[in-house]
């Protein structure tokens, strides 16, 4: 039921709803190293096991102009050797332990992360503070991974044509800011990412103090306070340089239409990207939670309902929304013309939509409904070992404050129809600034 | 963050369609606390049950044996997908929109799909709302409405995906794999299910699916709930109590081999990359070597630290991930692995993979690499369970696979007992160069 799927991750990690005063969503506890760093400790017991994030605020939009892929390319030599420890170690010793670890480029924040037994955390620090602070660039490993990175590309972008028509999308979007630019890089500048750069960014970044450490599960605050101490106490902070972007001008009331003819593609899908701005970024992002469910839910929202099901336009069709993120912030609409139906009446018939919903007046019975089905989820989050990790670590780099992640449940309880009206209008009463047609080739007769 | 191209992960691991197709048990190790007991209800339905007291949530899975895709026969190729997805579309007194309600109004979670061998479900409830979480659950099972407009829908949804999969590379080498190497046997299924046959399906079709298939002597269970003994009877009899028996299961799926060893198959597409899938037999479940041969391939291409990964990506950065899998389907098990490499380093990824290969089969493993792939499943074993309902999926699978019920507490055990000299062995005897059969989609195929 992608449905469900749909809300839990929305709303992904909200605990408890408490009956009379209402608890806290994760009961996470906080402290911060001498050295700046940030710990955030989520204790759950059930099993022996323990989830282990550094989440570091830089990303994409911090690659230098002419470096695009930086930041990612720097996630991979993340995993190579340091002073104390060849190439191929870090991976063997969690290997060993049973750990399980990755980690993610956005184009916000950094993540590395390992889930392994409770008892192994000291070797975890061990690990990491190392790589903090003696990673080591060996030239021709620089070479390899280069390599790796560009095939990465070509199975990430160039295999697919959504991906290649999205990276068009981005420019049109973001005329100016670093959103534009491709987070895995463009090919050629990817090419000559050099062993310098990346170990500039590395300097420049990965400090104590520009890190948040994550501990949830099998482990206990005060065990938490002694290890990050031991490990990550004796690193060094240093001035950060400023997260400062070039901004997002105005469009001038622009529509851009994109089109993407390709010979892999079979059937067309339709997309419209709309400008939003949120008041409280994290809070708002409930307001359109509630507000896709409404609409776009599949077979619950009334436009899915309307588009798919009564006028069978649309075999299928998708809301999504940037949550809180460093730049400007979009909602898409897709969908996919149903057999035998033109895109441009697809088109047509969603731009009514939009007209109509502007003036739809949605009551407190409605939004109470929603809110009703996201506390009955509840129990689900509460069930899972690591829950909150995620949700705390990212919006926590984003700048958002650990008591506006844990009283969201209250800030929930509280949306009103009149919020969700509002969202509704804004969103349904602003031209998209693109459009895009992503088709199959014209056929040769 | 909406836009899949403003999130990169480092690692590829897996091939998740793969394991999607069956079921899936990884890595042994015994933790204190997985101890399922086996119950029979009163009506007859065994379970695996394990009483959880730290959770508030009733989580189940179940599946129906050999009901899945290999229950298509040539005449309705696509019957069980198509089956089970009309099932979700309106049951008892729920339309498909009260269907949908009442699952979200009260905090229930169904999820199902037709793998490869079985059909499997999985379902949980609020364990105060136990008493709805049955009523929709058996609506679902014993009175599904298969409504005509309903059912016209979905063949006009499952026809444009399926026109979309032609063109998506894993897709394509999949189907090439299953189709040739299985040629004649329902593991071939997924080669009938196109555009037409989805046509040709008829609502009777998927009826006559849910009476012979649908039955109790295919149903497995795995429960986990804060509920006694006796509440889990009533509530595998509430559920499953009236299931009709079905016809033997026996000969469901005869023995088979893969047809195409040793091959190249190439299938043409215009994307940049090769995307390669490659195949030999491996060992069934019941096989005494068969967490042996676990160990094996985790040391080959398990995981990070694999072989494979180092001398490919590492030293010569020329895919993003490879990996090694075993595949213990019941009538023909495999070891299947994958990676994508650009079209012109094709020939130098598949020397240096059967160089791999035959080096694995001449010298084995090292003592070291044993003991850190021993260690290694011995100590993720835990991680398999954060939530009930991996708890209850593992309780399901390990039935599937005819593991005995205090195999989690086993598991260490048989592990730790691997000698260097067995595991080499068996590298020699099972590890088959020549036998490696590749299915390559891109623009050309091997030069060789």
């Amino acid at each position: 039921m992608n449905h469900i799927r749909k809300i839990l991750y929305t709303f992904v990690f909200l605990v408890l709803c408490g009956t009379l005063v209402a608890a806290p969503r994760f009961n996470a506890k906080s402290f911060k190293l001498a050295n700046g760093m940030r710990v955030v400790v989520i204790e759950n017991h059930r099993a022996p096991i323990v989830h282990h994030a550094l989440w570091f605020r830089c990303g994409g939009i911090d690659d230098p102009e002419g470096n695009s892929g930086l930041a990612h390319f720097l996630e991979h030599l993340m995993f190579k050797a340091t002073k104390n420890r060849a190439t191929g170690e870090y991976d063997r010793i969690l290997t060993e332990h049973g750990a399980r670890f990755n980690a993610f480029t956005t184009s916000d924040v950094t993540c590395y992360h390992v889930e392994v037994l409770s008892d192994r955390l000291p070797l975890v620090m061990e690990l990491e503070a190392d790589r903090l602070e003696n990673l080591v660039f060996d030239p021709n490993e620089v070479d390899a991974e280069r390599k790796v990175i560009i095939e990465e590309r070509r199975t990430r972008i160039e295999n697919s044509p959504s991906a290649l028509l999205s990276e068009a999308v981005n420019q049109a979007l973001y005329w100016n800011h670093p959103y534009g630019r491709p987070l895995i890089g463009w090919k050629h500048e990817m090419e000559t990412l050099e062993l310098e750069d990346a170990q500039a960014f590395y300097k420049y970044w990965y400090a104590p103090n520009n890190a948040i450490l994550i501990l949830a599960g099998d482990i206990t605050l005060a065990k938490a306070k002694n290890l990050a101490e031991t490990y990550y106490g004796p690193l060094q902070a240093h001035t950060l340089p400023e997260r400062n972007y070039l901004k997002e001008p105005v469009h001038n009331g622009v529509t851009q239409f994109l089109t993407l003819k390709h010979e892999r593609v079979e059937h067309p899908e339709v997309a419209f990207y709309i400008p939003v701005s949120y008041e409280k970024e994290y809070e708002d992002s409930f307001i359109l939670a509630i507000l896709d469910h409404l609409l776009f839910d599949d077979p619950l929202g009334r436009v899915y309902q309307n588009l798919v099901e009564i006028k069978k336009l649309a075999t299928w069709m998708t809301f999504s929304f940037d949550q809180v993120s460093l730049g400007p912030k979009y909602v898409v609409i897709r969908a996919q013309p149903a057999a035998g139906v033109f895109v441009e009446d697809l088109e047509k018939a969603i731009v009514a939509e939009m007209k109509v919903l502007k003036d739809l007046k949605f009551t407190d019975q409605d939004i109470k409904a929603v809110v009703d089905r996201i506390h009955a989820n509840q129990a689900y989050e509460k069930d899972s070992i690591f829950a909150g990790a995620h949700e705390i670590g990212l919006n926590l780099s984003l700048g958002i404050t650990l008591p506006r992640i844990e009283g969201a449940y209250d800030f929930i309880d509280g949306i009103r129809a009149h919020h969700v009206n509002e969202m509704v209008k804004k969103i349904f009463s602003t031209s998209p600034r693109v459009q895009t047609r992503l088709l199959p080739q014209e056929k040769k007769l | 963050m909406i836009y899949s191209s403003r999130l990169l992960s480092i690692f590829i691991l897996g091939i998740s369609f793969l394991t999607s197709l069956w079921s899936q048990e990884e890595a042994p190790d015994a933790t204190a606390w997985l101890n399922p007991v086996e119950i029979t209800s009163d009506k007859g339905v065994k379970a695996w049950f394990m009483r959880d007291p730290s959770t508030d949530i009733i989580s189940l899975s179940f599946a129906f044996r050999n009901a899945g895709q290999v229950s298509d026969n040539d005449a309705t190729p696509g019957r069980a997908i198509m089956a089970i997805q009309m099932m979700g579309t309106g049951a008892g007194r729920f339309s498909k929109q009260d269907f949908h309600k009442f699952l979200l109004d009260n905090g229930l979670s169904l999820t199902y799909a037709a793998g490869v061998e079985h059909a499997t479900f999985a379902f949980s409830t609020l364990k105060d709302r136990k008493k709805k979480g049955l009523e929709l659950l058996k609506a679902f099972l014993y009175k599904p409405r298969f409504l005509k407009e309903e059912w016209k829908l979905l063949q006009d949804q499952t026809r444009i995906h399926l026109t979309n999969l032609k063109h998506e590379p894993s897709h394509q080498g999949i189907r090439e794999l299953f189709s040739k190497h299985f040629k004649g046997h329902p593991y071939a299924c997924i080669e009938g299910m196109t555009e037409p046959s989805i046509t040709q399906l008829r609502i009777k079709d998927l009826k006559t699916y849910k009476k012979n298939f649908l039955v109790k002597n295919r149903l497995v269970v795995g429960l986990i709930g804060n509920i006694t003994e006796k509440e889990a009877k009533a509530f595998l009899d509430e559920a499953f109590g009236d299931l009709p028996q079905g016809k033997s299961i026996s000969n469901d799926l005869p023995q088979t081999k893969p047809q195409q060893l040793g091959k190249v198959l190439h299938v043409k597409s215009t994307i940049p990359q090769s995307v390669v899938f490659f195949l030999q037999e491996g060992l069934s479940v019941q096989d005494k070597d068969f967490i042996a041969l676990n160990i094996l391939m985790e040391i080959m291409g398990g995981g990070l630290s694999s072989r494979l990964i180092k001398e490919i990506r590492e030293k010569e950065g020329l895919v993003y991930g490879i990996h090694v899998d075993i595949h213990p389907l019941n009538a023909a098990p495999l070891i299947v692995g994958n990676f994508r490499t650009d079209a012109s380093t094709l020939d130098k990824v598949v020397n240096l993979l059967r160089k791999q290969w035959k080096q694995l089969k001449d010298q084995g493993v090292t003592e070291q690499e044993l003991d850190r792939a021993k260690n290694n499943m011995i100590g993720s074993y835990p991680l398999n369970f954060q939530t009930s309902r991996d708890i209850a999926s593992t309780l399901l699978s390990y039935q599937l696979n005819n593991r005995p019920i205090d195999y989690a507490k086993k598991r260490r055990e048989m592990i730790e007992n691997i000698t260097l000299k067995e595991i080499n062995e068996l590298a020699t005897r099972i590890i088959q160069p020549d036998q490696l059969s590749f299915v390559v989609v891109g623009p050309q195929t091997l030069r060789e």
